[in-house]
């Protein structure tokens, strides 16, 4: 591209983003869906179309095998959009709400800060448990991660690649204190997160009334994602069905949004 | 095992505060607010402590760090004060909580220990003068390498200090401007009486408002939500009262007591210390040797030393010259 990128942080894409509106030709960039891509980066992205589709935005999904390693914030999915590049869920909202898209218009401010609080819930407690499992769970690392995050790499690579990507996974949960944690106590914490969430969601549709924010988007791609995925150990995914609502949430979201057009 | 026996080990309080720590202040608040009779003793000394940091609570010979397994621990012995919560109050309880660890509690972190004008100025030097002798040395740094991994982790490896400032603190202030909406008008965030959250969120709070940082864009912020403000010192008030007059007065004595302790132990080690390298040296030069009182001791040096170099010992031990004959 001829064009000079823009790295964006959060605060910039407020002040410089709102100019144009919605260009058609946004790309999603993430892992191979099939042969590479792992639990933790294929909730995130999940969520992320989620989110871009529920706010009904065109975008055109580009996997490539190092999309981690062009995001500027080491973090799977990224957008590009027109000159800008901007990773993450959360700052992808905040861009998309400077073009004047969203999905919470009809929240009040207690609302928002609800919504904002569950996000984190999923994001520390969802997020971590996959990341643990993936990564830190022998069984699992041994036949799934490791073959699969090694795959697009030549000899030498793939394992020095997925050494160094184990051990910085590992230093981040042991400083947020999940290192020393058994399996059990992994799927003990999912569980009240899960508790949580469907005491908030309640008998009703989503999350808040009968209209999907990034709240839903979050939740549908990280259960979506967990339930979906084969793992030796699927301890996690028999965790989330006990949980009947956010099923049938997953389910909703899924047929609502990603059933009709399947080519994206 | 009889509840009286409850104790928590605590860092010490200052400028106001019941604990300077989070972790300690989130402990002492609940115990408060479900009345659990529960000793509080300020030792500021985390050697003995399973995690290796602060606070540790004990019932005879059980040991607990966390804050989660303690309010089941209390719950289990019938201390609770989230008893009149519903499930979704409950749920919310957690998300909030969740909500301050993951973006408040870096902030936090990184004002008191990466921000290196605070950890010079205040962090440091306050946790090297409440700990005892030895682990001055050891727990200030150890700390603030924990705290610089913890915001290494993450980001990018390489990433710009300002950027990852910018970073910490938006996040960080959206978190209390969504505590401030919540809390709205009310007392506390669940009507009147204080629960678990409360206290979570005072402990985090509470620093923030009182701690003298020298850099601190987080307290600015935090001084522009007056609903927050008035809840951290309605908490102060009606739960620590008599902390302004006991870091005043008893916590102040105990902690001068320590340090007057410190003081004399670091001066009998720096004289011990002096004293042993004097003679060292003196015995290695040979001063003794013209030392009429220490004659014997010398002669029996030279002897040794004659006998290591291999020379027969000469009959007259202080014969200057007895190398050159």
């Amino acid at each position: 591209m001829p064009t000079p990128r823009v790295i964006l942080s959060e605060a910039m894409a407020l002040e410089v983003g709102g100019k144009e509106p919605w260009p058609s030709d946004v790309k999603l960039y993430q892992p191979y869906e099939v042969e590479q891509i792992l639990l933790p980066d294929n909730a995130n992205c999940l969520a992320t179309q989620a989110f871009l589709k529920m706010s009904k935005l065109q975008y055109t999904v580009e996997p490539r095998s190092n999309a981690e390693f062009m995001s500027p914030s080491g973090k799977v999915p990224f957008i590009q959009c027109g000159a800008f590049v901007v990773s993450e869920l959360e700052p992808i909202v905040s861009f998309v709400a400077s073009k004047g898209v969203s999905l919470t218009n009809d929240l009040d401010n207690g609302e928002k800060a609800d919504m904002r609080a569950y996000m984190s819930l999923i994001s520390n407690v969802l997020a971590t448990a996959e990341l643990f499992i993936t990564w830190c769970d022998a069984q699992t690392y041994k036949q799934v991660t490791k073959p699969r995050y090694g795959s697009v790499f030549p000899w030498p690579l793939n394992h020095l690649l997925c050494w160094q990507k184990r051990s910085s996974v590992t230093k981040r949960l042991h400083v947020l204190g999940w290192a020393n944690k058994t399996l059990d106590d992994v799927f003990h914490e999912v569980d009240q997160c899960c508790q949580a969430l469907s005491e908030r969601l309640g008998p009703k549709n989503y999350f808040f009334g009968d209209k999907p924010t990034e709240l839903d988007a979050l939740v549908f791609g990280h259960l979506f994602t967990v339930l979906t995925t084969p793992l030796p150990n699927n301890k996690l995914a028999a965790t989330i069905r006990g949980y009947r609502t956010l099923v049938d949430l997953c389910k909703r979201i899924e047929h609502e949004y990603f059933e009709l057009p399947t080519s994206t | 095992m009889s509840p009286s026996s409850m104790e928590v080990d605590v860092w010490a309080g200052k400028w106001d505060l019941p604990s300077v720590d989070q972790q300690c202040l989130q402990i002492m608040a609940y115990a408060k607010f479900c009345g659990a009779p529960i000793k509080v003793n300020v030792t500021n000394n985390p050697f003995w402590s399973p995690s290796g940091s602060l606070p540790v609570f004990r019932n005879g010979k059980d040991k607990i760090t966390s804050f989660q397994s303690m309010v089941s621990y209390l719950d289990s012995k019938k201390y609770s004060a989230d008893l009149k919560l519903t499930p979704l109050q409950k749920s919310e309880c957690f998300a909030i909580n969740k909500l301050l660890e993951g973006k408040l509690h870096p902030a936090i972190l990184y004002t008191w220990w990466v921000d290196e004008t605070n950890y010079i100025e205040l962090t440091r030097p306050w946790y090297a003068s409440v700990l005892p002798l030895p682990f001055n040395y050891y727990y200030p740094g150890r700390y603030e390498r924990d705290a610089k991994v913890y915001i290494e982790t993450m980001f990018l490896e390489d990433e710009d200090q300002s950027v990852i400032e910018t970073h910490l603190l938006s996040d960080a202030e959206k978190c209390l401007t969504s505590l401030s909406v919540r809390l709205g008008d009310e007392n506390y965030f669940f009507g009147k009486s204080p629960t678990s959250l409360d206290a979570i969120v005072y402990s985090y709070l509470a620093p923030l408002v009182k701690v003298p940082f020298q850099q601190c864009a987080l307290q600015n912020h935090l001084k522009a939500c007056p609903n927050l403000m008035a809840f951290v010192s309605r908490i102060s008030r009606g739960y620590f009262p008599l902390v302004s007059d006991a870091t005043k007065n008893i916590n102040l004595e105990k902690v001068k007591e320590i340090e007057l302790r410190n003081k004399r132990l670091r001066n009998a080690f720096s004289f011990l210390f002096a004293l042993a390298s004097m003679t060292g040296f003196a015995l290695y030069n040979n001063i003794y040797q013209d030392a009429r009182l220490s004659r014997r001791f010398a002669t029996k040096l030279e002897r040794i030393k004659d006998r290591w170099r291999g020379s027969p010992v000469s009959p007259d031990f202080f014969a200057p010259s007895f190398e050159e004959e």
